[in-house]
């Protein structure tokens, strides 16, 4: 028997089944807390953001076309929701795809490529990626998980984020030279921080 | 291609997302370039990394129970069920786009309809040419009109009343507009279909009646279900003192209906007939309740204790017979005036409905 599509347990739900809902809830829980933990780095906070999301969805379902797919709008609700909650937890509001925070990064930017040495360490890069992460606008970060963490095409971005394909790609563009000029300036601190011992 | 044009393409090349013409230019900048080549290199260890997924820890074994149980208590209380409702409704008052429109709509046309009630408002009055009449006439109830003067028109001499005479339809359509103080301005105006009359309140109903918009019962006023032979509707007016005027016209003569709405509503089935008993001792209980009626005083002679229509001989030619009528609940004071005998007055009086 072919399971039912997300679609139509989203249709079922508006029906009134519950037992359709708890089957969207047990196939994109996973996806719902990737999502929240890679924006937040913070297990019971994605939880909790996760559980967030799926009431949101359950209070906005009558909202969702079901003649579309499913995930983009439940990733976006996702997104959305931890976005808003770093926000609050900032209390800053963060201009989004500002161009002035990529044009920053990239004027202090100051790799020579031509220098092997400067090739990363696979192990540091895996904590620095962490990092990294977490110092990017919520926006930039929010294309890079769905990107890399979702797997998702520049057009399943665009989908998902309710924005066009060629928007994507510039904005990722100018994420990746963001996320390279914090690794970049996290490896030079660290070199740093290692030297100055040594110099003493 | 030059290293900044790489640069940009670099993170889609790494994902195989480049177009082959360009992964040809990429390939052939690479070869002679040590730093894109080192930035390909440090890309692609970014890649991998952002594509860890280990350090993910899972969620919570009863996320889903816990995540099910807070939309039941909040959102559905203890029945299930009740999600369903709720969410079908949530469902029906999202269909923002259908009842969004169907609500613009409605207001535009409400707009529309107290504007030009308004407009209509400042024009004394008009009238209804070329109406023509089709549909279900009903059955007629005559409760008692008067066939001479102070005597009673019975139930069995009313009986077979339309079997000489004409039977007569309901108003379809109404082909033009005039009157005597709206003329003018109607003839520069828009053409006033049926339709567009309905929904303007014609006839003008008053304050606290419903108006033949929001009740379909109401679209048409009282008429006759008989006429004598030969009669036919030549044409309707409206005025703004509510009243309606029906003109029905053989080749010599013609028969003046006037309908005018009153004050109270009447219980009763649609379509009967009931005596006008004075302006205010009235002993009929349909009537006792109805405010003054709107028809002059002069065709009521003495009112009083009177429960039966007043025949008044108006001229040696014409008679005018006054009665009123429940219609789908309203009462209605009707004076019929004509060039018949009393009796044949009556009997138009009586197939009213």
């Amino acid at each position: 028997m072919v399971a039912p599509s997300d679609e139509r347990l989203a249709y079922e739900t508006l029906q009134g089944n519950l037992t359709a809902f708890e089957e969207l809830v047990h196939r994109y829980q996973r996806v719902v807390f990737t999502i929240a933990y890679r924006m937040l780095n913070h297990r019971e906070e994605a939880e909790d953001i996760a559980q967030e999301v799926f009431i949101t969805v359950y209070q906005k379902m009558y909202q969702f076309d079901t003649s579309k797919k499913f995930a983009p709008w439940i990733q976006r609700i996702t997104v959305n929701t931890c976005i808003t909650r770093l926000r609050k937890r900032k209390k800053v509001v963060l201009v989004n795809f500002d161009e002035t925070v990529a044009h920053r990064n990239e004027l202090t930017l100051n790799a020579n490529y031509d220098d092997p040495s400067i090739i990363y360490d696979r192990e540091e890069l895996k904590d620095d990626i962490k990092t990294a992460l977490l110092n990017l606008p919520e926006s930039y970060r929010a294309m890079i998980v769905l990107r890399y963490q979702m797997d998702m095409s520049n057009q399943e971005i665009a989908d998902t984020l309710g924005i066009t394909r060629e928007n994507v790609e510039v904005k990722m563009h100018r994420a990746r030279k963001s996320l390279r000029t914090i690794l970049m300036r996290q490896r030079e601190e660290r070199r740093n921080r290692d030297e100055l011992p040594a110099s003493r | 291609m030059n290293c900044q044009q790489v640069d940009k393409l670099l993170y889609l090349y790494c994902d195989n997302q480049v177009q082959p013409h360009l992964c040809e230019e990429i390939e052939a900048h690479l070869k002679n370039c040590v730093a894109c080549r080192n930035n390909l290199i440090m890309t692609k260890m970014e890649n991998q990394a952002l594509r860890l997924k280990e350090d993910i820890p899972p969620t919570s074994p009863d996320f889903c129970k816990k995540v099910m149980a807070s939309i039941i208590r909040d959102y559905t209380g203890t029945s299930r069920d009740r999600g369903g409702i709720i969410q079908r409704f949530r469902c029906l008052v999202s269909r923002r786009s259908s009842l969004q429109m169907a609500g613009g709509l409605v207001a535009a046309l409400l707009l529309f309809c107290l504007l030009a009630n308004s407009s209509l408002r400042s024009i004394n009055g008009y009238r209804l040419e070329n109406q023509t009449r089709s549909g279900d006439t009903g059955p007629h109830i005559a409760s008692g009109i008067a066939q001479e003067h102070g005597q009673p028109y019975t139930a069995s001499e009313n009986s077979g009343i339309t079997a000489g005479g004409t039977q007569v339809k309901e108003p379809s359509r109404v082909e033009s507009i005039s009157g005597p103080g709206a003329t003018k301005t109607l003839s520069g105006a828009p053409d006033y279909s049926r339709d567009k009359l309905g929904s303007l309140g014609i006839p003008n109903y008053q304050r606290g009646h419903p108006s033949p918009t929001n009740s379909p019962q109401l679209r048409y006023i009282p008429r006759p279900g008989y006429l004598p032979s030969g009669y036919s509707l030549a044409r309707i007016e409206g005025s703004l003192d509510n009243t309606i005027t029906m003109v029905y016209k053989n080749k010599d003569d013609e028969i003046t209906i006037r309908v005018m709405p009153e004050g109270g509503e009447q219980t009763g089935t649609a379509g009967e007939s009931f005596l006008r008993a004075g302006k205010s001792k009235s002993t009929h209980p349909a009537v006792a309740g109805a405010q003054s009626p709107a028809i002059p005083d002069e065709t009521y002679g003495s009112g009083g204790e009177n429960v039966y229509p007043k025949v008044e001989l108006e001229s040696p030619t014409t008679t005018t017979v006054a009665l009123s009528v429940n219609h789908y609940g309203l009462v209605y004071s009707v004076q019929i005036t004509g060039a018949l005998p009393p009796e044949e007055l009556g009997r138009i009086a009586s197939s009213f409905k």
